[in-house]
């Protein structure tokens, strides 16, 4: 009896050493939504942004047509580029600037990131209002429905 | 002469009412009219209150409260509102016009050493704020950010304006006493004003051009006297002002906390390695037979020699035993 009451003892305190090397860890996620990103310092807003800019840059470079130059796959391929191109070649100011113009209209700020900035994206292309308001009057349902959603 | 009176009589009896009523209508004095107060629709309760519609008290929000939540299309609108009625929003103006141009401008969330001249000008205490965030490029080109500047100046604006401050303490808690800013000197009885240090221009030359952007920690921070004019404090939701800049080094607990955690796991394995074995039935125990090579046969020795059963010989006759009962 004496040993099982001392095994339970040892096996207790190997689960709260689990435990404690589990609470140590940091949990760092990125900004989701528009609220999110007003929490963030203008230093975190600003290197999140140059990463993201990078990051969509080398996934665009990355993408090859193997179907070949003069195939409707080549030419969709260009195509697309060139609408989004504007990512590639927007700078972490630029994107950090437009996200806080964004987002200082209280009713986007539910809006997830990812979407506002292709809204900024297009509207710096200069796409029509009437486009761009339909994209927010959506992007904000969406939004909505996203933090309505318990987060897994 | 007699009918005469008579039919002056009657036509006077006649002409009479007909003259004091007149054919049109009659001329009576239009009653006084009573401008009829229209009230608010907003004053007015509905007639039908829902339970699904909850009636919720709505006031519009003042300069700081729409600064504070960052909505810049309310505080444009309250701001040329409260100008165009003359109300005194003068507190409200820088901010007003540095929240304007970052709108407008492409990269209007950071700004460069013009306006921060010309912040620094105006509040003493600006510069040593935001140097903490500010951001120096690959080219040693200084960056200060818009966000946190925007939230010094609303909060500068709504301890200048006395108005809106007491009408914020009904809707918050009851505030902190203004912290003074991390100075050395208590509130001095005289008052030195000495020029704020620009440690931006000293410091460009210094940073690394291989970073792309690279953030440079205060340094060491010169006490300022306090101005008394402006009070200094409650720069809270940006950055700790309070907090000294030398952090304190987490590393010694952190260490600590792993070494126990590592211990703990050690003496939980070694516990459970001997709950294991104190808890193993018995019949698990293989039975282990050791096979031993057949050993030649020993000749078997003979049997003992058994003597056979002799009669012990018979005893002399013995003389009859007396018996009392057979005689």
């Amino acid at each position: 009896m004496k040993k099982l009451v001392l095994g339970l003892i040892l096996l207790t305190y190997a689960t709260a050493g689990f435990a404690q090397q589990r609470q140590a860890t940091p949990e760092l996620t990125p900004p989701d939504n528009g609220e999110e990103w007003l929490r963030l310092s203008s230093t975190e807003k600003l290197f999140w942004a140059i990463g993201y800019s990078q990051g969509y840059r080398e996934a665009l470079d990355k993408i090859d047509v193997t179907a070949g130059p003069t195939s409707p796959c080549a030419s969709l391929a260009i195509r697309t580029e060139r609408q989004t191109s504007t990512s590639g070649k927007v700078s972490g100011f630029e994107l950090v600037s437009g996200l806080e113009r964004f987002y200082s209209d209280p009713a986007n700020t539910l809006i997830p990131i990812g979407s506002a900035i292709r809204i900024y994206l297009l509207q710096a292309s200069g796409k029509d209002q009437t486009t761009i308001q339909e994209l927010i009057d959506t992007a904000r349902v969406l939004g909505q429905q996203a933090a309505a959603r318990p987060r897994q | 002469m007699r009918n005469y009176g008579v039919f002056g009589l009657l036509v006077s009896l006649v002409l009479a009412p007909i003259a004091s009523v007149s054919v049109i209508g009659q001329e009576e004095p239009l009653p006084a009219v009573v401008p009829k107060a229209v009230p608010a629709i907003a004053a007015e309760l509905p007639p039908v209150v829902l339970a699904v519609e909850p009636i919720r008290d709505f006031h519009t929000p003042t300069l700081a409260e729409a600064a504070r939540s960052n909505d810049y299309v309310t505080f444009d609108a309250l701001y040329r509102q409260s100008k165009e009625r003359g109300e005194a929003v003068a507190a409200y103006d820088t901010l007003h016009e540095l929240w304007s141009w970052s709108v407008s401008d492409p990269i209007g969330a950071f700004y460069g050493a013009d306006i921060h001249e010309r912040l620094a000008a105006v509040y003493p205490d600006f510069t040593k704020f935001i140097d903490e965030h500010r951001i120096i490029d690959d080219r040693g080109n200084v960056f200060y950010p818009t966000s946190e500047t925007r939230a010094f100046l609303a909060e500068k604006a709504r301890l200048g304006d006395g108005g809106e401050r007491r009408a914020e303490r009904r809707l918050q808690p009851a505030p902190a006493p203004p912290v003074a800013v991390a100075e050395a000197a208590p509130a001095p009885a005289e008052v030195v004003e000495t020029p704020a240090p620009a440690p931006a221009p000293a410091r460009q030359p210094a940073p690394e051009p291989a970073v792309v952007a690279e953030v440079q920690p205060q340094a060491a921070p010169v006490p300022q006297p306090v101005v008394q004019s402006v009070p200094t404090a409650v720069l809270q939701p940006a950055a700790p002002l309070a907090a000294p800049p030398a952090a304190v080094p987490p590393a010694p607990a952190d260490s600590i906390l792993a070494t126990r955690g590592l211990l703990l796991l050690i003496i939980g394995l070694i516990g459970i390695g001997v709950l294991a074995v104190m808890l193993r039935t018995p019949g698990e125990t293989p039975q282990v037979t050791i096979l031993k090579p057949d050993a030649p046969e020993k000749p078997v020795a003979p049997a003992a020699p058994v003597e056979p059963l002799r009669r012990p010989a018979a005893p002399a006759a013995e003389e009859p035993r007396a018996t009392g009962s057979h005689g």
